[in-house]
C-alpha cells in the first residue's frame, strides 16, 4: 500500500505528469498520422530518455504507447485510413458513422471504448503481473525453449495469405539474429569481416528500419494529401460525454472483448494489431445486430477499440514479468520498450518485482493515468489532430528519416547502426513488395539468439538428451498448447479474414 | 481477382527462389563455422537447421507458385521507375548522409538532407525549397543542441 | 508571408554557420570534449564508475568528459572503437580485465599492449552464492558433496569472461568437477539460482547484495585476497583453503601512440580524480574501492594478470587457436 502511495506521488509530481501528458499527446499525434505508428513514436523517443531517470523515462514511454495505439482511431474515424495497424477494423464502423454525419460520436465512442479497455487492462496488469512473476522463476532452459516454440507458432499462425511465406520470414529472421558471436562459445559467425557485426545487428535500428522506412517510402510515393471532413461542424464535448456512458449499455460485449484483448496481448508476438481484428470478429459473432456491422455499428467500434487497448496492458505483462523469458515482447512496441529497459540498465524479469517493486508500481500507475489522459486529450485536441493530418507528406517524410538516423545513431553511438537501419529498411520494403508478413521476421530477429541460447543450454544441462522437454510439466504443457493454438488460431484467423472480406468495402 | 492471384504467383516465385539462394549461402557459411571443445552442438548447428529449412520451404514455395506462372502473369509485373525516382533519390541522399556523417558532421549533413529531400519530394518548386531550408535548419539545430545540451549526447 | 520566411531562413543560416566556426588555433590539449568509451550498456558497474570519475576529471581538465556507451560482443566493439581511434587522447577506454579474456579465448586479436594503459582505477569484489534452501553453508560442504558426485551439480558461469576464468580456477583448486552451464549476466544467473535451475554460481558482490539482504541467497565466500569491507562476516575463498581470486578491476586505456604530454596530462587528471576524498566516498557508496596505480605499478599489474590468465586458458583448453 505504501509502495502504491509513493508511486502515485511519483506519477503525480508535475514533471512526470507533464511528461505523461506530453507522451500521450505525441503518441496520439503520430498515431493519427497515417503510416506513423506507436512503434515509431516509442522508437523516436527512446534515445531522448537517456538523460532521464528511469522513474520518468518509463511513464513517458508507456504514455507514448497508450497514445500511439489510440491515435489510430482519429485517422480511422475521420478519413477512413487506419493510422496504425491496431485500428484496421475500427475503420469499418467509425468511418461509416462519420460519413453518416456523426464524426464526433464516432471519435467519442472509440475513445470511450479505448479508455474503458485500457483501464480494465491496467487492473489486469496489476493483479496478474506479480503472481506471473513468481511463476516465471520456475522457467529454466527447457521451459524457455518450449515457450519460444509457442511464440513462433503464434506468430506464424496468424500471418495472412500464405503460411509458407510466414515460415520463411521467420527463418530469415532467425538467421539474421544469429549473425555475430554465438551465445554459448563466443565464436563469431557470418560477420563477413566487419568487426562491428560481432555483436550482430543492433535490434532497435533494425526494428525501426523494418517498420518506418517502408512506411515512409510508400507514404512519400502516394504523395497526395488526405482529404478531410473537418469542414463539418460537430460538438466534440457533448458527443464525448454522451458516449462515455454508452459503454455500460454494452457491458457484456465490452467484458468479453476486454478479456480477449488482455489474453491476446499476453501471448507473445501478437499484440493490439491482431487483437483489433479478432475482437471485431468476435464482437460481430456475438452481436444483436450483426447486419449493422460495417455501417456504423456502435458494437463494432467498441469491439475493435476496447480490444486493442486492452491488449496494450496485456502486452506489458510479459515484458514486466519476463514470464516469457528474458523478454519475449508482446508486440513490436513492447519489443522497443524492452530495449529501453536494457539501455537504462534495468533487467526486466521476476527479479524486477523484488529489486525494483517501487519502479514497477510507478509503471502501473502511469499506465492507468495515461489512459485517462488519453481520453481527455482526445476530447480536447481532436481538432488539432485533424490539422496534423494535413501536413504534406513531402515535408513529413524527410523529417521522419532524419529522426530515424539520429535515433539509430544515438542508441549505441555508432554510425554503423544507421546502415543497419537502411539495410533492414530495404528488407522491410522488399517484404512489402513481395507481400510477405513482417511480424515473423521481426520475432525471429528479436528472439533468435535467446532461442538458440536456451536450446543449447538445455542440451548442456541434460547432457544431450531431448527427453526433459517432454517430462517437465511446464515444458510439456507449453508444447501441447503450441500445437493446439496453431490449430485454433489458424481457424480463428481464417474466420477473421472472412469477416474482413465480408464487411470491408 | 484473377489478375491479383497471377501477380501473387510471380512474386511468390521470386521470393521463393531468393530464399533458396539465401538459404544455400547461409548453409554454406554455417558449415564453415568453427566448433568448440566444450559443447557438443557447436555454433554452426542451429544456423544449419535454419538455413536448411529456408532452402526446403523456398523450394516448396517456388514449385507451388511456378504452376500458375505464365508469360501473361510475368507481363503484369512492372516497376514504375519514373514515378519512384524522387523516392529513390531521397534514399540515396539518406545513404550519402550516413556515409559522410563522420567527416562532414551532423549539422551540415542533416540540414542538406532535409532541405534537398523536401525540395525533391515536393516537386522542385521554389516554395518547397524555402520550406525545406526552414524546416531543415530549425530541425537540425533543435536536434543537435537539444541532444548535446540537455542529454549530453554527442552527435558527430 | 514570403518575406517573413526569407528572414527566418537567413537567420537560421547565420546561426548554422556561426555554430560551425570551430575555435581555431593550436591551444593546449584538451581543446574539445573527451569521450570515455564504455564498452557496455549504461547502468552497469563500468558505466556507473566511469560517470563518477568523469565529473572529477572534468574539473581538472576544463573540458567536458563525456561517457559514450558502445556495447556489444562482451566489450569487443567498444575496445575496437578506441583501438582504431586517432591517438590524440580525445577517445579513451574504461575496461576491466575481460580485455585479456577476450584475447585469450580468441574473440579479439589485441592485448593490453596494443593500448597505452593510463592507470588501474577502481575495483570491486565477486562472491560465490547458493540458494537459500541449499544444504551448503561453506565451501568445505561444496567440496565434500561435489567430490561424491562428480559432474552432477550445476554451476553457471559467464563464458569467456573473467568470471569464467575465476570459476575454472576455483574448481581446479577445489579439485572437483561440475556440470558447467554457460549463462551471461549476473541477474539471469541469480534468477536461475532462485528458480532452482542451478546449484552454485559466482556473481559481482553488488548484484548479490539485495538478495543476500533479503535472505534469498547465501554467500559462501568472497573471491578476493582480503575480506570485503561490505561483507566482514563472510570469509574469503583463500581463508577456506581455496587459492582462487576474481576481481572486477577497471583500467583506463588510451590508444597506442598518443603524445607523451597528453598521456601525462590524462594520468594526472585521472589521479587527482581517483584520490579525491569525495570520489572515494562516492565509490564506497557503490561498494567499489578507488585504487589508483601509477604507470609502473599499472604495467606490472597488467603483466601479472595477463600471465596468470594465459596459464589458466592453456590449462583448461580454452586458449585461442
Amino acid at each position: 500500500m505504501e509502495v502504491l502511495l509513493t508511486a502515485i506521488a511519483h506519477v503525480f509530481n508535475p514533471v512526470s505528469l507533464l511528461l505523461i501528458v506530453g507522451g500521450v499527446f505525441f503518441g496520439l499525434l503520430l498515431g493519427a498520422i497515417p503510416g506513423l505508428t506507436a512503434t515509431m513514436a516509442v522508437g523516436l523517443i527512446i534515445p531522448v530518455t537517456f538523460g532521464l531517470a528511469p522513474e520518468l523515462a518509463f511513464p513517458l514511454l508507456v504514455s507514448l504507447y497508450v497514445g500511439g495505439i489510440s491515435g489510430g482511431l482519429v485517422s480511422a474515424s475521420l478519413i477512413g485510413i487506419p493510422g496504425t495497424p491496431s485500428s484496421v477494423t475500427t475503420v469499418f464502423d467509425s468511418y461509416s458513422m462519420t460519413k453518416n454525419g456523426q464524426p464526433g460520436r464516432a471519435l467519442g465512442l472509440g475513445s470511450a471504448a479505448s479508455l474503458w479497455g485500457g483501464l480494465a487492462s491496467a487492473v489486469a496488469l496489476v493483479t496478474l503481473a506479480p503472481p506471473l512473476a513468481k511463476f516465471a522463476l520456475r522457467f529454466g532452459p527447457f521451459e524457455f525453449t518450449s515457450l519460444f516454440l509457442l511464440t513462433f507458432a503464434c506468430v506464424t499462425a496468424v500471418t495472412g495469405e500464405s503460411r509458407v511465406k510466414g515460415y520463411l520470414a521467420l527463418l530469415l529472421g532467425l538467421f539474421l539474429s544469429m549473425v555475430g558471436m554465438d551465445p554459448i562459445n563466443g565464436i563469431e559467425r557470418f560477420t563477413l569481416g566487419y568487426y562491428q557485426l560481432s555483436a550482430g545487428f543492433s535490434q532497435l535500428p533494425a526494428l525501426i528500419g523494418l517498420f518506418t522506412l517502408s512506411e515512409v517510402v510508400s507514404g512519400a510515393k502516394r504523395g497526395k494529401k488526405p482529404t478531410i471532413i473537418a469542414a463539418q461542424r460537430f460538438s466534440v464535448v457533448k458527443d464525448f460525454i454522451e458516449t462515455l456512458f454508452v459503454i455500460p449499455k454494452y457491458f457484456f460485449l465490452f467484458l468479453r472483448t476486454t478479456i480477449m484483448g488482455v489474453a491476446i496481448g499476453t501471448f507473445p508476438g501478437i499484440g493490439p494489431g491482431l487483437a483489433n481484428v479478432l475482437c471485431y470478429a468476435q464482437a460481430k459473432a456475438g452481436a444483436k445486430h450483426p447486419e449493422l456491422f460495417g455501417k456504423g455499428s456502435e458494437e463494432g467500434i467498441i469491439g475493435a477499440e476496447a480490444g486493442n487497448n486492452a491488449a496494450t496492458g496485456g502486452a506489458l505483462i510479459p515484458l514486466l514479468t519476463l514470464v516469457l523469458t528474458l523478454g519475449v515482447p508482446g508486440d513490436t512496441v513492447t519489443a522497443l520498450i524492452l530495449g529501453a529497459f536494457m539501455l537504462h540498465g534495468i533487467q526486466p524479469g521476476p527479479l524486477l518485482f523484488r529489486t525494483n517493486s517501487q519502479f514497477v508500481t510507478i509503471i502501473f500507475v502511469a499506465f492507468f493515468v495515461a489512459n485517462i489522459v488519453m481520453w481527455l486529450l482526445q476530447l480536447a485536441c481532436s481538432k488539432i489532430f485533424i490539422k496534423a493530418l494535413s501536413t504534406p507528406v513531402y515535408i513529413l517524410a524527410p523529417v521522419i528519416l532524419l529522426f530515424c538516423a539520429v535515433g539509430s545513431f544515438a542508441i549505441n553511438n555508432r554510425v554503423f547502426d544507421i546502415w543497419v537501419f537502411v539495410l533492414f529498411g530495404l528488407i522491410g520494403l522488399a517484404f512489402i513488395v513481395f507481400r510477405v508478413p513482417l511480424l515473423p521476421l521481426l520475432m525471429g530477429l528479436i528472439l533468435g539468439k535467446n532461442f538458440e541460447k536456451e536450446f543449447r543450454t538445455a542440451l548442456i544441462v541434460s547432457k544431450g538428451s531431448l527427453a526433459p522437454f517432454f517430462t517437465r510439466p511446464i515444458s510439456l504443457a507449453l508444447i501441447i498448447i503450441s500445437v493446439l493454438l496453431v490449430i485454433y488460431l489458424t481457424r480463428l484467423s481464417a474466420r477473421a479474414q472472412k469477416t474482413l472480406a465480408n464487411t470491408g468495402k | 481477382m484473377e489478375a491479383r492471384k497471377r501477380q501473387k504467383a510471380v512474386l511468390d516465385l521470386i521470393f521463393g527462389l531468393a530464399c533458396v539462394v539465401v538459404g544455400c549461402l547461409a548453409f554454406y557459411a554455417s558449415s564453415n563455422v568453427r566448433t568448440s571443445a566444450f559443447e557438443r552442438l557447436g555454433a554452426g548447428f542451429i544456423p544449419k537447421i535454419v538455413s536448411g529449412g529456408m532452402v526446403v520451404l523456398g523450394l516448396w514455395l517456388s514449385i507451388a507458385s511456378a504452376r500458375s506462372v505464365d508469360r501473361k502473369a510475368i507481363g503484369m509485373i512492372s516497376f514504375d521507375i519514373k514515378g519512384n525516382l524522387p523516392v529513390i533519390a531521397v534514399l540515396l541522399l539518406f545513404a550519402a548522409l550516413a556515409a559522410t556523417l563522420e567527416t562532414v558532421g551532423f549539422r551540415i549533413g542533416a540540414f542538406a538532407f532535409v532541405a534537398l529531400s523536401v525540395w525533391i519530394l515536393g516537386g522542385f518548386g521554389r516554395r518547397e525549397l524555402l520550406q525545406g531550408i526552414v524546416v531543415g535548419g530549425i530541425l537540425t539545430l533543435m536536434v543537435y543542441y537539444g541532444l548535446k545540451e540537455l542529454l549530453r549526447l554527442m552527435l558527430p | 508571408m514570403t518575406k517573413r520566411v526569407m528572414t527566418i531562413t537567413v537567420a537560421v543560416l547565420t546561426v548554422l554557420l556561426l555554430a560551425l566556426a570551430v575555435p581555431g588555433g593550436a591551444a593546449t590539449w584538451p581543446v574539445k570534449p573527451i569521450e570515455v568509451i564504455i564498452p557496455y550498456a549504461p547502468g552497469g558497474g563500468s558505466d556507473v564508475t566511469a560517470r563518477i570519475f568523469a565529473r572529477y576529471m572534468e574539473k581538472s581538465l576544463g573540458q567536458p568528459v563525456v561517457i559514450v556507451n558502445i556495447e556489444g560482443a562482451q566489450g569487443k566493439i567498444g575496445e575496437m572503437e578506441v583501438l582504431n581511434a586517432r591517438p590524440d587522447g580525445y577517445k579513451i577506454l574504461w575496461q576491466h580485465h575481460v580485455l585479456h579474456c577476450l584475447y585469450l579465448t580468441g574473440v579479439t586479436n589485441h592485448t593490453w599492449k596494443d593500448f597505452t594503459p593510463i592507470a588501474v582505477g577502481g575495483k570491486s569484489d565477486n562472491v560465490v552464492i547458493v540458494g537459500k534452501n541449499s544444504p551448503w553453508n561453506s565451501m568445505a560442504d561444496v567440496v565434500r558433496d561435489a567430490k561424491a558426485k562428480p559432474e552432477h551439480f550445476v554451476m553457471e558461469f559467464a563464458p569467456g569472461t573473467t568470471n569464467h576464468f575465476g570459476v575454472l580456477q576455483m574448481l581446479s583448486e577445489m579439485n572437483v568437477t561440475m556440470n558447467m552451464v554457460p549463462k551471461s549476466g549476473d541477474n539471469p544467473r541469480i534468477t536461475s539460482l532462485l528458480g532452482g535451475h542451478c546449484d552454485i554460481t559466482a556473481v559481482a558482490m553488488n548484484s548479490a547484495m539485495p538478495f543476500y539482504k533479503s535472505g534469498d541467497v547465501k554467500i559462501l565466500g568472497v573471491m578476493s585476497k582480503d575480506r570485503s569491507k561490505w561483507l566482514p562476516e563472510v570469509p574469503t575463498l583463500m581463508e577456506q583453503g581455496i587459492n582462487a581470486e576474481l576481481l572486477n578491476e577497471y583500467v583506463l586505456y588510451a590508444p597506442k601512440g598518443i603524445p607523451s604530454d597528453v598521456e601525462a596530462k590524462l594520468r594526472s587528471a585521472f589521479k587527482s580524480a581517483m584520490t579525491s576524498p569525495e570520489l572515494i566516498k562516492e565509490y564506497e557508496a557503490i561498494a567499489t574501492v578507488a585504487n589508483f596505480m601509477d604507470k609502473q605499478e599499472t604495467i606490472d599489474r597488467l603483466t601479472s594478470i595477463f600471465n596468470g590468465y594465459e596459464a589458466l586458458a592453456k590449462q583448461f583448453g580454452i586458449y585461442r587457436k
